[in-house]
């Protein structure tokens, strides 16, 4: 996971999932036979910045989620790390220097070198 | 403190409860320390460090049961440390609880310190081990982190008990002592100490708290900047035993040729064979064990890296 700066304006009181990483989404979860699943995007505490994303697939929200309908994909975001992804956009590249999901977030104000790791 | 062992009330520092699922993963990725194998009935040192890498508290964590935690520190103010790890805490199941101000905790330090403290509480816990034992009626947790060669055991109990805890440890035959005896045997045994050494200003390699980093475990807040230090051998001071023949005043700068070499951190007051002991930080160029510095007109001999840290 990375942190670019190279798409649209999301709205702030929401987050954007590319449609190649609502794809790649949905391969993972028919890896691993999931029928009924949404995607969880959070915010931990580490890192060498201070706050690490989670990505998570998983089979419905929490009580405290956030829900968001992208690309045919539900999202699920804790109602607490929300403040933190907010107009966050999630892509995902590929190939042999793909990085995986990659996360534009306008709320990080600094990024690890690693990329899996924010400040704000 | 050196002779024996001694009885240090440490009741000031701080003492924290943080339990929950997740309250010893967070604390991993936020401290400099590889805590995920810890045990119940385990403790073990980690070094809060900013995103610079820089020092804002050595805790002991001690796993009192799965998902319960003690967090102990020197510091005399639990809020930073609770505030540091309350910003962190997002979706983790982890609560925080000070438990300062209701609790006593007395510091048992020296050669015999193991030996009383079985005597006293019928346990004598190894250097890593958290605990619980219940003399009389009392209920008392204790925590062993010794300083290198040198055994120490934080005895800690409810404020109630802590009278009784205390005429225990002294009728078990350690010797009460004071903050003043504390610090001459810390300063003489190289041992740092919050808010002289160990500050926002140094990083922990600095202050010869490598053994309380693992460069093997990933990322932590300041991982970065601290693994760069010694990776590319960039460290520019190192906390270094000092003896002189008057006693130094800590803050006092150290020279070299009227260059500036370093900064006394801690002085002792009690003369030893070898003479008045001081910490301080000397930098780069003068850390070399039997370097001669001075400071104002006195000159000051460079022995050997504190806390037990080699001297290469």
């Amino acid at each position: 996971m990375t942190t670019t700066h190279a798409h649209p304006k999301v709205p702030i009181n929401s987050i954007h999932v590319t449609p190649k990483a609502a794809q790649k989404v949905r391969d993972f979860a028919a890896r691993d036979g999931m029928e009924k699943f949404g995607l969880k995007v959070a915010v931990k505490g580490g890192g060498c910045s201070g706050l690490l994303y989670v990505l998570d697939i998983v089979g419905g929200p929490q009580p405290d989620d956030k829900v968001i309908e992208q690309e045919g994909l539900e999202v699920y975001v804790p109602k607490k790390a929300f403040v933190f992804l907010a107009g966050t956009t999630l892509d995902f590249s590929d190939g042999l220097n793909g990085k995986g999901f990659e996360f534009t977030n306008p709320n990080a104000k600094k990024s690890c070198g690693c990329g899996t790791s924010f400040s704000v | 403190l050196t002779g024996s062992a001694g009885v240090v009330d440490r009741t000031r520092g701080t003492r924290i409860a943080h339990s929950g699922v997740d309250a010893l993963d967070l604390l991993h990725r936020l401290t400099t320390n590889e805590l995920l194998s810890l045990n119940a009935g385990q403790a073990r040192p980690t070094v809060i460090t900013t995103d610079q890498g820089r020092i804002l508290a050595v805790l002991e964590v001690a796993v009192r049961a799965q998902n319960q935690l003690l967090l102990l520190s020197e510091s005399d103010d639990p809020h930073p440390i609770m505030q540091w790890i309350d910003r962190y805490t997002i979706i983790e199941d982890a609560t925080l609880e000070d438990e300062s101000g209701s609790t006593a905790q007395f510091a048992v330090i020296g050669p015999e310190a193991a030996a009383l403290a079985k005597r006293v509480f019928g346990i004598s816990p190894g250097d890593g081990e958290h605990a619980r034992v219940s003399p009389g009626a009392a209920d008392v947790e204790i925590v062993r982190s010794d300083w290198p060669g040198m055994p120490k055991l934080d005895v800690i109990s409810g404020l109630a008990d802590a009278a009784a805890v205390w005429q225990g440890l002294v009728e078990g035959g350690v010797r009460p002592s004071g903050d003043n005896a504390f610090h001459e045997a810390r300063v003489r045994h190289g041992i740092p100490f919050h808010g002289s050494e160990l500050t926002d200003r140094f990083n922990p390699l600095e202050a010869g708290m490598t053994p309380l980093v693992s460069f093997t475990k990933g990322c932590y807040i300041g991982q970065e900047v601290i693994a760069r230090l010694d990776s590319y051998d960039k460290l520019q001071r190192r906390l270094m035993m000092l003896r002189s023949d008057v006693p130094l005043m800590s803050g006092a700068m150290l020279e070299s040729q009227g260059k500036r070499a370093g900064e006394v951190t801690s002085a002792g007051t009690l003369r030893d064979e070898a003479g008045y002991p001081a910490l301080g930080y000397v930098r780069r160029g003068h850390w070399e064990p039997g370097t001669e510095l001075m400071c104002g007109d006195t000159a000051v001999t460079v022995l050997i890296p504190a806390n037990g840290q080699p001297a290469a």
